[in-house]
């Protein structure tokens, strides 16, 4: 009789969840609940330390307290999760995203990512940053749990900030504030479509000059004016003590050696080049000046008819053999980020081995965005920023994220899409 | 006013020249003069005549009189009243014949640039009686708006033409051409044919009318304006006048020009146009024909081609050579063999001189051409007689007979020798001196100045002379020998020179006289003196100056003429895939260790441990054989994707194949083998679909699936209501709108159809009509599930079925209601968020209406992830948990049932076609790559080959870039203009927003 007291009682609650519109508003930010939790059975990608099979991970107060193989761990105490057969893999990482700048993005009212005018240093997007966008639920439901919101636009888009995905408002959510300043070189020309002729012009970018010009003044002078009340100025100061990362995005050969040799010039220490697959031609100046690459998507078609078919796939894998750290990115379309993840496995169909395609994703974009000392890997003392994975997290066969936990929060996977599926599927029974 | 002011001024100025050179004048215009009229009769003797192409008279005489040639021929005796020329050792041809101009006519107006975000123009800009679309402009006669245009006249007869056909390049239809003669004389002398062509064009020109914009409309309106002219030419009481259409049936009797100038694809397409209508059009075409020799030769048609050949593109930065298409580089290369590989073909073409800068390259080319393979009689034809023949006017122009217009030139030299001059272009009997003939003045002189002895030696090529002191000998590499400046003339000689760096001048003036020249100079110190020279013998020949430094050595054309492309299609395999992981789709479901024998293009069985009598066999164990993915949506291999008109029912995605695109290959290197080209989403009714198999290399009919069904794109939503434009005016601008315009059509063709056998014949209902009857069949774009509903139950309201609901976002929410009426739903795996209409978007979708017994496809709409669609079918697995068989199957035989192409593809069994990909996983895994892809059981792609394809091209690039750098050395050379494919989608407009949309 107790039993199914229980049983009604469980039901009831259930039904009451699953009548809830719980989508009609975003899921609501999980709680720390204080829990120590061991997930059991489960292939850790540890990624900083290989593989481990049939491995225990424990953690507690948000933070990863043990990176077991199974077997002779004392796990009493712990809230357990049997994960048996399934994967344990840490949150990707997002970089150069727009994510929760923008709603939909053919509506103006919803954009907020670029701002007017050439110079925006100063412009931040973290205190913009939507933590109730209804896409960041379809981030995390592909196991993105982190990601960089940056500016695009103009010469100097403005700021970024890196935050996590499961927060009640953008300061909550700030993971690392001010990160850097994300900048575009000037192209040397640019198309223009002929209405008349039905074709298209390669035509001189005739600001050019006058382009590059302004961002090397600018970077010139904030070198010496960091304690200027000019805030464009003072935006600046960060990236040339190091505090701050200078994101610049080029992805023409020439554009890239022109535009890294006068940051480098200026005095910028920690430069990330921002590209696709125009940095094949410019390895050595990165090579040269140690600068990492954040790949903008590898879901992209070779840059002319007669580059190999495969160049874009191939492309993490070659700019690696030429000494290079590269991340990734999927950026294309804020609705197609969630396929980050599917852009790793690309790699791994064209030889990349998929610890390192896994890596991209996670330990090298935190160490390019420098926030390694937090997340990126399963080790002791980072967040307990991962998840749960019936597959492998790579492959649309495999990946099926069963739980996942932001700084140790358990949060709500499902959203809006799911309850939209469930409603339909219970009518279509 | 002051146009007019202007005219005036230049007519008096005319009337100057004209009196001055007194010939014939029309005989209702009063001189201002007393009358001085004269015969006009020369001869012209002792010349070398090349009266055709094909015959040539040596010492013979021409005769003319009035602006007639009156015998040609030896033995000539000259008239009394004849004035005669000495022509020893010149050349008489025939002037030539430019068919390709807008010579004396008014500019065309410019349009204004149409954009998404400009308001549509759904009417004809054009007041007065003309036609509804203001790109036919059937009307425009050029002979009315002709006037002489003296700086243009003498620049074309510098290049030795003396007849132009003229018309205004304006328009899809154009009105008629003049031919006219290019002398300086009364515009009333100057027109030898009012009306001698018809003109029309593939481009809409000064047009406003948002209608047609793309290759497809303007073929569409074409075909249209045909109909309508011919049912209004039947009319006894027309209710209507149409000027345009009245002139559209007038001129048809006249020679059809079509300028199909911009490749020749559009050659293709204005030969379809042609054919349609029982017309062969003579056409202009761009100078790549040799591209695709054969299909323009089954065309019949006689072309006009140019000799514009592109100069050598700047490969000086190897980084920047990277961004250079190698169609472009071999473009460069082979060029110049176009003429000649028309004329080996047997295709019949006149030259037109239309270029950038004619007066450079014209005849350059010309000799380039016939270094290149062009015979030179072939070249003199095509520049007269094939032109004079195009216009019937063989009796009057294109050679030296009596009784033609006496229009010719007198040259140095034989034609096309490279250092040939016109001297002399008559035109209409009139005499246009180009250049002071120049005799060889080859040799050695002794100059004797005031008693000192110089040798002079001078060398004449191409009408000048080079003179220098012959001190030393040539191959003394401490001293040069002076050069003198030296010019000649009949009537003047004039020499001067400097003994070194540092002396004073000598300059001398004389005369010629008896074999030698005489005259007086001044020495630098004032003092004047006596010379004379004397030739004393013949100048020692240079012997490396004759060595041909055009390098003949040529790479090959290749289809399509693009990286990756082949000499040859790939010949079908009898082919025995062994022990292979097999993918049926059938009831056999997935078959391990199974076998796939490929014969004749087909499945020839499909089973265990298969014997097949002289087959290759391929070792496929641990890979997977699948049928080949079809691609329900895609907008690759196109020209054009949207043009703008409410109901653009006529338009055909057939007429713009684009067999060139590169995407093709890739498509193929993603195991996708067959498609469905949809027209865009601009319209609530869109263009009729082209379904096309990936024959890489065919051309744009060889790819077409033969026997398909006809489809039609429909569209709905914020795309037809144009919300994303806040000026449009077009009709309709809800959805509440867009149901009636889906009513409203579909009554109308029902009436169109009950209408009597004098209706016009309208090619937008013939469309409608062929759906409402079944044989035609819809996919339309979808997204809310209110408009997909509505489209349902408009559509069972006339008694037919939707085919299809394609993108279908919402599909999901009215799957139920989708089964019921039978319409599949090819969607995106995982697209929202990008406009508000897909905010309810889900990536369940697919499974959901699965569920509810749709027939589901995923399709791509986009040429990169058309290549991963084998992906985008897996990613059903994670959202909805769809078995992987059915998953399979909603890129391979759903779309083939959707496209009614489920009897012969879409899974492996005995008889279908072999559309086959071997991958070597598990297909719908991300890691899966295909290894071979078989259209037709050809081998259209396969991993070895695109490895072995990547060095060939990569070494054909070198070759072409090392000898780009050569030909940039001796200073030919052009920054790069690159020419990017476009990315086709449903919104597109013109393809390159990926290009122009600002990224940054």
């Amino acid at each position: 009789m107790k039993t199914t007291i229980q049983a009604l009682i469980t039901i009831l609650i259930c039904n009451v969840l699953l009548l809830t519109p719980i989508w009609a508003v975003t899921p609501e930010p999980a709680p720390l609940t204080g829990n120590k939790v061991a997930i059991t059975g489960a292939t850790l990608h540890t990624v900083s330390n290989g593989m481990i099979e049939n491995g225990i991970l424990t953690f507690e107060n948000g933070k990863i307290t043990g990176v077991y193989q199974a077997g002779g761990v004392d796990i009493s105490g712990y809230q357990t999760i049997n994960a048996e057969g399934q994967h344990v893999y840490p949150g990707f990482i997002m970089p150069d995203s727009q994510l929760g700048l923008v709603e939909v993005d053919a509506l103006r009212h919803t954009r907020d990512f670029r701002e007017r005018g050439d110079l925006n240093p100063s412009v931040r997007t973290l205190t913009s940053f939507n933590t109730d966008s209804e896409l960041i639920p379809t981030m995390r439901f592909n196991g993105i749990l982190i990601a960089q919101i940056a500016p695009i636009g103009g010469l100097v888009s403005g700021t970024s900030s890196i935050v996590q995905l499961d927060a009640w408002n953008w300061e909550d959510a700030a993971l690392k504030i001010d990160d850097g300043v994300h900048i575009n070189w000037p192209a040397k020309s640019y198309y223009k479509y002929d209405d008349t002729s039905d074709s298209i012009v390669l035509e001189p970018n005739k600001s050019y000059a006058d382009d590059r010009s302004q961002l090397t003044t600018l970077f010139k002078d904030a070198a010496v004016n960091q304690d200027s009340s000019n805030l464009k100025l003072k935006a600046l100061a960060g990236v040339y003590d190091g505090s701050q990362t200078l994101y610049l995005y080029a992805n023409k050969p020439n554009t890239i050696i022109e535009a890294v040799t006068l940051l480098k010039q200026a005095g910028v220490k920690r430069l990330v080049l921002k590209t696709g697959a125009g940095a094949l031609l410019a390895t050595e100046i990165l090579q040269q000046h140690n600068i990492p690459v954040i790949i903008d998507t590898l879901h992209n078609l070779p840059g002319q008819d007669h580059h190999d078919i495969d160049q874009v796939f191939r492309l993490p894998q070659e700019l690696q053999a030429h000494g290079i750290r590269v991340g990734l990115s999927n950026n294309s379309w804020l609705m197609s980020t969630r396929n980050l993840a599917f852009n790793a496995g690309s790699a791994v169909a064209y030889g990349m081995s998929k610890e390192q395609a896994l890596r991209m994703i996670t330990l090298s974009n935190a160490e390019i965005l420098g926030i390694a000392d937090r997340v990126g890997s399963l080790e002791v003392g980072k967040d307990a920023t991962l998840f749960i994975s019936k597959g492998d997290a790579l492959d649309m066969r495999g990946q099926q994220l069963t739980t996942a936990w932001i700084e140790g929060r358990q949060i709500e996977l499902e959203a809006m899409q799911q309850e939209l599926f469930q409603r339909f599927s219970k009518k279509y029974r | 006013m002051i146009s007019f002011a202007c005219r005036s001024a230049y007519l008096f100025l005319l009337s100057l020249i004209l009196i001055s050179s007194a010939l014939a004048k029309p005989a209702t215009i009063t001189p201002n003069d007393i009358y001085d009229e004269r015969v006009g009769a020369y001869a012209f003797t002792n010349a070398t005549i090349q009266i055709s192409p094909e015959k040539k008279l040596t010492n013979a005489t021409l005769l003319i009189r009035d602006g007639k040639i009156v015998k040609v021929g030896s033995n000539i005796k000259v008239p009394a009243d004849t004035a005669s020329y000495d022509m020893t050792g010149r050349y008489i041809y025939a002037g030539l014949i430019e068919l390709d101009s807008a010579y004396g006519l008014p500019d065309a107006a410019d349009r204004s640039e149409y954009s998404w975000s400009a308001a549509e123009v759904t009417q004809s800009q054009t007041p007065g009686a003309y036609n509804a679309n203001q790109a036919i402009k059937s009307s425009f006669n050029a002979a009315d708006h002709f006037s002489h245009d003296k700086d243009t006249a003498e620049k074309y007869r510098a290049l030795g033409f003396g007849a132009v056909l003229t018309h205004q390049h304006d328009g899809l239809a154009r009105g008629t051409g003049a031919l006219v003669s290019l002398g300086n004389e009364y515009d009333q002398e100057l027109i030898i044919k009012t009306g001698a062509s018809a003109h029309y064009s593939l481009d809409k020109g000064s047009s406003e009318q948002t209608y047609p914009r793309s290759a497809m409309g303007y073929m569409a309106v074409l075909r249209q304006t045909y109909y309508d002219a011919d049912w209004y030419s039947k009319q006894k009481n027309p209710d209507f006048i149409d000027l345009s259409l009245q002139a559209w049936t007038a001129n048809q009797k006249l020679p059809q020009i079509f300028d199909a100038s911009k490749d020749w694809l559009t050659v293709l397409r204005a030969d379809t146009v042609g054919d349609e209508f029982k017309t062969q059009y003579v056409i202009r075409s761009a100078g790549d024909a040799y591209q695709r020799l054969e299909a323009i030769a089954e065309t019949g048609a006689t072309l006009i081609v140019p000799v514009n050949f592109p100069q050598a593109i700047d490969v000086s930065d190897p980084l920047q050579t990277d961004e250079i298409a190698l169609a472009d580089m071999l473009h460069w290369e082979l060029a110049p063999t176009n003429p000649g590989a028309l004329s080996s073909r047997g295709i019949p073409f006149a030259i037109t001189s239309a270029a950038e800068s004619p007066e450079k390259t014209f005849w350059k080319n010309l000799r380039k051409a016939i270094k290149h393979g062009l015979s030179e009689e072939r070249a003199l034809a095509a520049l007269t007689t094939e032109p004079a023949k195009i216009l019937g006017v063989e009796n009057q122009l294109g050679q030296i007979k009596a009784g033609a217009i006496a229009n010719f030139i007198i040259t140095s030299t034989e034609l096309f020798d490279d250092n040939m001059v016109i001297e002399e272009n008559w035109i209409n009997g009139r005499r246009y001196k180009l250049a002071e003939h120049q005799p060889d003045l080859s040799g050695q002189y002794q100059l004797t100045v005031n008693q000192q002895n110089y040798p002079l030696e001078i060398n004449s090529t191409g009408g000048k002379h080079s003179a220098s002191l012959a001190l030393y000998d040539k191959d003394d590499s401490d001293n040069k020998n002076p050069k003198v400046n030296f010019s000649y003339s009949p009537e003047q000689i004039l020499i001067s020179f400097a003994m070194n760096e540092d002396s004073l001048p000598i300059r001398l003036s004389g005369i010629p006289a008896n074999n030698s020249w005489s005259g007086k100079g001044q020495l630098a110190d004032g003092q004047w003196i006596t010379w004379n020279a004397r030739r004393t013998g013949d100048v020692e020949q240079d012997t490396d100056a004759t060595s041909d430094e055009t390098d003949l050595a040529l790479g090959n054309v290749v289809y399509p003429f693009t990286a990756y492309g082949t000499q040859s299609q790939p010949a079908q395999q009898n082919l025995l895939l062994k022990n292979a992981t097999v993918w049926t789709n059938e009831d056999e479901g997935i078959l391990e260790n199974a076998d796939v024998w490929i014969r004749n293009g087909k499945i020839a069985a499909v089973g265990k441990n298969l014997t097949a009598a002289g087959a290759n066999q391929y070792d496929a164990s641990g890979m997977h054989v699948t049928s080949g993915i079809i691609d329900e949506h895609s907008h690759i291999a196109l020209s054009a994707v949207n043009d703008v008109a409410t109901n653009s029912s006529m338009v055909r995605m057939n007429d713009v194949i684009n067999s060139e695109d590169i995407n093709i290959y890739r498509n193929l290197s993603g195991g996708v083998t067959a498609g469905q080209l949809l027209h865009g989403s601009a319209n609530p009714i869109g263009g009729q679909s082209a379904l096309i198999k990936y024959r890489w290399g065919a051309t744009p009919e060889q790819m077409k699936i033969e026997g398909a069904d006809g489809f039609i794109k429909f569209a709905l939503g914020e795309n037809v209501k144009r919300s994303s434009n806040s000026k449009s005016v077009r009709y309709p601008q809800t959805r509440m709108g867009v149901e009636q315009v889906f009513r409203d059509s579909f009554s109308r063709a029902q009436a169109y159809q009950k209408a009597g056998k004098n209706k016009r014949r309208d090619l937008a209902m013939d469309t409608i009509s062929e759906i409402i009857n079944g044989e035609r069949f819809i996919t339309c774009h979808s997204y809310v599930q209110s408009e997909i509903n509505m489209l349902m139950k408009v559509a069972e309201d006339y008694d037919f079925n939707v085919n299809t609901f394609t993108h279908i976002l919402e599909g999901y929410k009215v799957a139920d209601k989708m089964a019921a009426h039978g319409v599949g739903g090819s969607t995106f795996s995982d697209w929202w968020a990008y406009k508000w209409e897909v905010r309810y978007a889900i990536p369940y979708n697919a499974a959901l209406m699965s569920q509810a017994g749709v027939t589901v496809a995923i399709n791509s709409d986009d040429r990169e992830m058309a290549r991963r669609l084998n992906q985008e079918a897996a990613k059903s697995i994670k959202y909805g948990g769809m078995s992987e068989e059915e998953a399979w199957k909603m890129v391979t035989l759903n779309p083939a049932k959707l496209l009614h192409l489920d009897d012969r593809m879409g899974s492996i069994k005995k008889g279908k076609d072999a559309d086959i990909v071997v991958w070597n996983d598990n297909p719908l895994s991300i890691y899966a790559i295909a290894d071979m892809t078989l259209v037709d059981g050809r081998i259209y792609y396969s991993r070895t080959k695109d490895l072995e394809a990547r060095t060939q091209v990569q070494q054909e690039r070198m070759r072409l870039i090392n000898k780009l750098h050569q030909a940039n050395a001796n200073g030919d050379k052009a920054s790069h203009k690159p020419k990017p494919q476009p990315d086709w989608h449903c919104d597109s407009l013109h393809g390159y927003e990926h290009l122009t949309g600002a990224k940054q």
